[in-house]
Parts: structure tokens; sequence; C-alpha cells
């Protein structure tokens, strides 16, 4: 399951993102394989979604969300 | 006397400019960075004998992983010796900004750091301990607020000494960005932040977000926000100051200057500067009060945290045409005035997107086009001015869809980069800062661009006013202008209205486009300069459509082209002055060819 596939309020841990712009992207807000990320919201004409990494929101696009895979957090 | 060079960094929506704004005065420098469009802003404060110059970088999130833009920033903050660097850092997210600061301090250059919003993080349970971060990076840290003066008096004095050292950390910095941040989450931060109870409490901001984000609110409250930019720009502050200012320039100061002697004695001179020098400047100045107001308001979107909001709502519609959702802002200005719209362009956030809007905004007819239309839409269209006029309007937002598709797939077509963007927390904006910047932005417009346009403005005149055996003349049709007409018109006449009265009038409306009226009074000699009852005789209705689809699309005019001179350099001020001719004459020729099948 991919970042897109998930619904506001879920607590998700990254697995894998397969894109090598986007990881360091990412990484930048501090977020690799294996941090957590909660759905915030998402935008009125659908996309892009908001999610928050740590204390940081931001929002990205469904189709880069699609290569970020997450699971459910317990 | 010697200068010192400190750069100031930080992450976006750290407070940056504010900072900036305190430290230094009324004399900021803009220029572009080496090579790009995006804007290296600096500014100098004097301390006894001593110039400091602060340069306010660009915000970004990290050394390593930048963008290309970022990349040529970095670049010149790793070659080049600044004397001290300050890096400013958001106390309420100290561990995501404190990626950058590692990074850094390791590059082993003179550094303090300024915690912002350290009152706000305090209030959230966020007890930052000042001294263990100096212990462990080896460094100056101190607290500022941006809304007082608190710290600002003490990272003065700091950056008044004479050696700066270099930071000396205790703890072992890690050299990839990876180990960096887990080494700030486990052994930075803990010892820094006293009360780690990561407390899930729900901020005023997402409370708001909540709203202006929501599926049915956020589109009628960004409207109505966006309405209120554009009502005040145009329509309730702009325009009625640009009136009164028009008005002090046409009925004080002309009839002023009109007395003059020497001016009086000789009805060239006369002319020059009434008509030429005040005439055309004028037009400038004027424009002045839509750049204030268009900027103020710009500024306290952007500096409130809502510009990033727009940005998310209407990044979906505007991605087609490769542009981002805060494009929004200067193409919509454009309706008004090309002017602050090509300044505007500035704010975004690529130098591909940068280029982009600034090719699309000739295509968003601007006010000064307005007397043309209701001209040709009395004329040729009565009983259907409004919808003819709101026709033109939508045509030229067609065409610049068109050539924005065109661009994305031939000119600028490099994958895009990831879209991520920060929602940052809302804040109320400065108003000393938004005071400056916004001063800065007219009086550097004021002083870039007048020269530019004096220069067009005495040409135009000139060939006007000058026939063939250089005489000075009042009659415009043996002027040279129309002797221009005469030679450029064929190129016209596959559009249908190659004569030399409407080239005379294209080639007027580069100075503003008002001007292709008043011109057409002269030249088609009208009742009274009025060519309502003639204008029959000289076009059809086809020709006509032709004519206003040509108005509709060609370059707005010189104070535009010496805007793009000042905010992008002389290529782009070519390519403004040229390229809508081009599309203008490709379109009429399409469209007056096309209604010749059913006209």
């Amino acid at each position: 399951m991919n970042l897109s596939d998930f619904k506001a309020g879920d607590t998700l841990t990254i697995t894998s993102i397969c894109d090598e712009r986007l990881k360091n992207r990412l990484l930048n807000f501090g977020c690799y394989v294996d941090s957590s990320v909660v759905i915030k919201q998402s935008t009125p004409l659908g996309d892009p979604m908001i999610i928050a990494i740590r204390d940081t929101e931001i929002a990205i696009r469904k189709i880069d969300a699609q290569k970020v895979e997450c699971e459910l957090c317990q | 006397m010697s200068v010192k060079q400190i750069a100031l960094i930080g992450n976006p929506n750290v407070g940056k400019t504010t900072l900036f704004n305190q430290l230094t005065g009324l004399n900021q420098r803009v220029a572009n960075w080496p090579g790009i469009t995006l804007d290296r802003v600096s500014g100098t404060y004097k301390t006894g004998n001593e110039t400091l110059e602060i340069i306010d970088f660009p915000g970004f999130y990290s050394l390593e992983y930048g963008e290309i833009e970022e990349q040529v920033v970095i670049n010149d903050l790793k070659e080049n010796e600044y004397d001290c660097i300050i890096n400013i850092v958001d106390g309420t997210q100290l561990e995501r900004n404190l990626i950058l600061t590692s990074q850094l301090i390791k590059l082993g250059k003179p550094i303090v750091i300024a915690v912002n919003f350290h009152d706000l993080a305090k209030s959230r349970k966020i007890d930052i301990d000042i001294l263990a971060l100096e212990r462990l990076y080896g460094i100056k840290v101190m607290a500022i607020n941006p809304r007082n003066q608190s710290g600002i008096t003490d990272l003065r004095s700091f950056l008044n000494q004479e050696n700066f050292q270099s930071p000396n950390p205790v703890v072992k910095i890690k050299d990839e960005t990876k180990g960096i941040i887990e080494q700030i989450h486990s052994e930075i931060i803990p010892a820094v932040i006293n009360n780690q109870c990561a407390v899930d409490f729900e901020t005023t901001t997402n409370k708001i977000d909540k709203i202006v984000l929501n599926r049915w609110l956020a589109l009628p409250i960004m409207f109505l926000i966006l309405y209120g930019l554009f009502a005040l720009t145009f329509q309730y502050v702009g325009t009625p100051l640009q009136d009164m200012l028009d008005t002090l320039i046409n009925e004080q100061f002309v009839p002023w200057i009109s007395t003059a002697p020497i001016l009086a004695d000789n009805s060239m001179l006369m002319s020059l500067v009434v008509d030429g020098i005040v005439g055309g400047v004028g037009t400038v100045i004027v424009a002045l009060p839509l750049i204030l107001i268009l900027f103020m308001g710009m500024t306290i979107i952007e500096d409130s945290g809502y510009m990033a909001r727009i940005s998310v709502i209407l990044d979906r519609a505007l991605r087609h045409i490769g542009l981002s959702g805060r494009a929004i802002i200067p193409l919509i200005s454009g309706f008004g005035c090309t002017v602050p719209a090509v300044m505007a362009t500035k704010g975004l956030q690529s130098d591909r997107e940068r280029k982009m809007a600034l090719m699309l905004l000739p295509f968003m007819s601007c006010t000064a086009r307005v007397p043309i239309y209701s001209l040709f839409a009395i004329v040729f269209f009565p009983g259907y001015e409004i919808a003819s006029v709101f026709a033109l309007y939508l045509f030229g937002v067609f065409i610049a869809i068109i050539i924005g598709l065109l661009l994305k797939t031939f000119v600028y077509r490099e994958t895009p980069s990831p879209f991520i963007l920060e929602l940052p927390e809302y804040h109320f904006p400065s108003f000393k800062s938004i005071f400056k910047h916004t001063l800065e932005k007219a009086l550097g417009f004021l002083k870039k661009a007048t020269t530019v346009i004096l220069a067009g403005v005495i040409l135009i005149w000139a060939l006007s006013h000058y026939t063939k055996g250089l005489q000075y003349t009042e009659a415009m049709n043996e002027s040279l202008l129309a002797d221009l007409g005469n030679i450029l018109a064929p190129v016209f006449a596959p559009l249908g209205f190659g004569t030399w009265q409407n080239v005379t009038g294209i080639i007027s409306g580069f100075l503003a486009k008002e001007t292709v009226v008043s011109t057409f009074g002269v030249v088609y000699n009208g009742p009274e300069g009025d060519v309502t009852s003639i204008l029959n005789n000289f076009f059809t209705t086809r020709s006509a459509i032709s004519f206003l689809v040509f108005t509709l699309l060609y370059t707005p005019c010189v104070a535009v082209v010496s805007t793009t001179l000042k905010e992008y350099g002389r290529k782009w001020a070519f390519i403004i002055a040229l390229y809508p001719v081009a599309v203008a004459w490709i379109v009429s020729f399409i469209v007056y060819n096309l209604l010749g099948l059913f006209m």
C-alpha cells in the first residue's frame, strides 16, 4: 500500500521510497524509511494531499505519494 | 573602513526576512544570483566606522540534495568567504531546523545561531536550553523574537566583534544527512529540550487549515481573499490614488511647467516636455500606487502563511500549464497592469516557473487596452459591447493556455521535480517588514525602470514630431512615424489592416496602450479627435476583429519591457518586447483568414 491509499488520521510507517529525488527531498524534512507520517487531510481539488512529518506539515502530490510505500503503524 | 559580509541562512518560513529587515536599514540592493533569475537581496547597516552587509539568502532546508537553484546559492555560500553566517532556526520546529545547522557547522565557517519564536516555543511547553545548544555545537546561540527588538541588540553586538571564531563542536557531527538526522534526534534534542513531553495538541494553524482547506469552503475563501487583494489594488485604493496622481500631473504640474519661460517660447521643447517626457513618464509614475498596494497585499498573504495554501489549493488546476498555484497572483494582476505582474513573478519558486509565468503575462489583457476595445465595440458590435470585450479577455486566456502547453511540451520539458511544499504555521505579519519590503520594491522600480522608459518615450516622441528632413512638425501624417507606418504597412496587409494609420497606432501603442486611441484620433483626422463616427470607413468587421486580436496580444508597453529588463536582464527584455508581436501576428493571421471563410 502506498501513501495515497490511506485516509486522513492514519499514522503510517514508511517502508520504502522508490524515487531517488523524492527520497532526498523528504530527507530534508527529516523523513526516511522507517519514519512515521500522519495523513492530515486532502485538499479541495483532491490533490495534493497533506501529511505531517514530525512537526512539519507538507503538501505532496498524489503522483509522488504513490512512490512512498507505507504500512499502518500499530 | 571595512565591510563585513554576513550571510543570513535558514529554512523557509522561519522569519528570516523579518530578521533581515530588522537588522538593515532602507538601503537594500536587489540583484540576481549568477545565472538564475532568483533575487539576491542584500542590505547594510553601519556601526562606528564599520559597515556590515547582510545577504538574505533564499530559504532552503539542507546543503545536500537541493534543486538546481538551491545549488547555485549553496555553492556561493561554500565558495565565498563570508565573515560570519547567521543561521536562523524556528524554535517551534527545532529538530528539523537543526539538520541545516549541523551541516553548516560542518563547513567550519564562523557562525551564530538565532533561535526565533523562542517565546512561542515556550508557550507550547518546548523549553529550549540555549546554553546546552551553545555547548554542544561550540558556537554562540541567542534567542530572538520576530515582533520586538529582543535579541537584535545582542545579535548586533555579537556581529560587531573583530574576529569570528570557527565552531568547535563537542559532538562529532556525522557525515551523512541521515546520520545527522539520527544524531539530532537521539543526542542533541534530548540534551537541549528539557521537557520532552511530545504533546500532540491541535495548534491554531490546524484549526485554521480545517476551515481554509475545507473541501467546500476553501475555494470561496480563497476567491474572497484574492478578490479583496485585486479590488483594493485595481479598484478601491490603487486606482483612485492613481487617478489622483494623474490629475496632479496633468492639471497642476503640466500647466505649471508650461509657464516656464524656456518652454513657453519654444513649441518644440514644450511638446517634448509636455507630450513626451511628462506624458510618458507620467504613465509610469501613476503605476506606482498599483505596485505599492499589490505588493503590500502580496507580502501580507506571503508572510501570514496563506500563500502556501493558495499554492496547494490551485496546484491541480495550474500544473497542466507548468505552473504552481501561487502563479495565480501574477496572472490575475496582469488583468490590471502588467508592470506589477512582472514584478510579482519574482515571487515564484523556480527559475522555470518564473519564466513561464513571464511569457504568459502579455496575454492577460491589461486595463490600458480597454479604451481600444470599447472604441471598436461601440462601432462594430453595437448592443454587444460588453460581450465582445469579455470575449476578447477570454480569448487572451485561451492563447495563454495554448502557449503554456506549448512551452511545457517543447521548451521547458524537463521532468518536474517532486512537488513538496511546507505548510508553514500562520503568523501575524510584521507590518514594519511589510512596509519596508513594499517601499523597496516601489523605489527599485522607479530608479531602474524610469531610464529605459524615458528613452522609449523620447524615441517615440521624436518619431512622431520630426519629418524625414529632420524638421520639427506637429502634423503627425508628415512625421517619421507615418513614414515608418508606410514602410511597415505591407507586413500587416495579410492581417487585413495594413494602412500606415493603423501601423502608426500600433507603434505608438508600445508607449502605452491608451495612446493607440489618441493616435487614431490624430491620424484619421476625426472630428475633434473622435474617430467613432468614421472608423467604419477604415475597417470592415473582419479587419476590426483581426486588429483587436492583434492589440490584445502584442507587447504590453515600454514600461513592461523595462521592468523585465530590471528583473530578468537584457535577454528577457528582448523576448518580452518581440515575442508577443510574433504571437499577435500569427494569431491575427489565423483569425483573419478563418473569418474570411464566413464573411
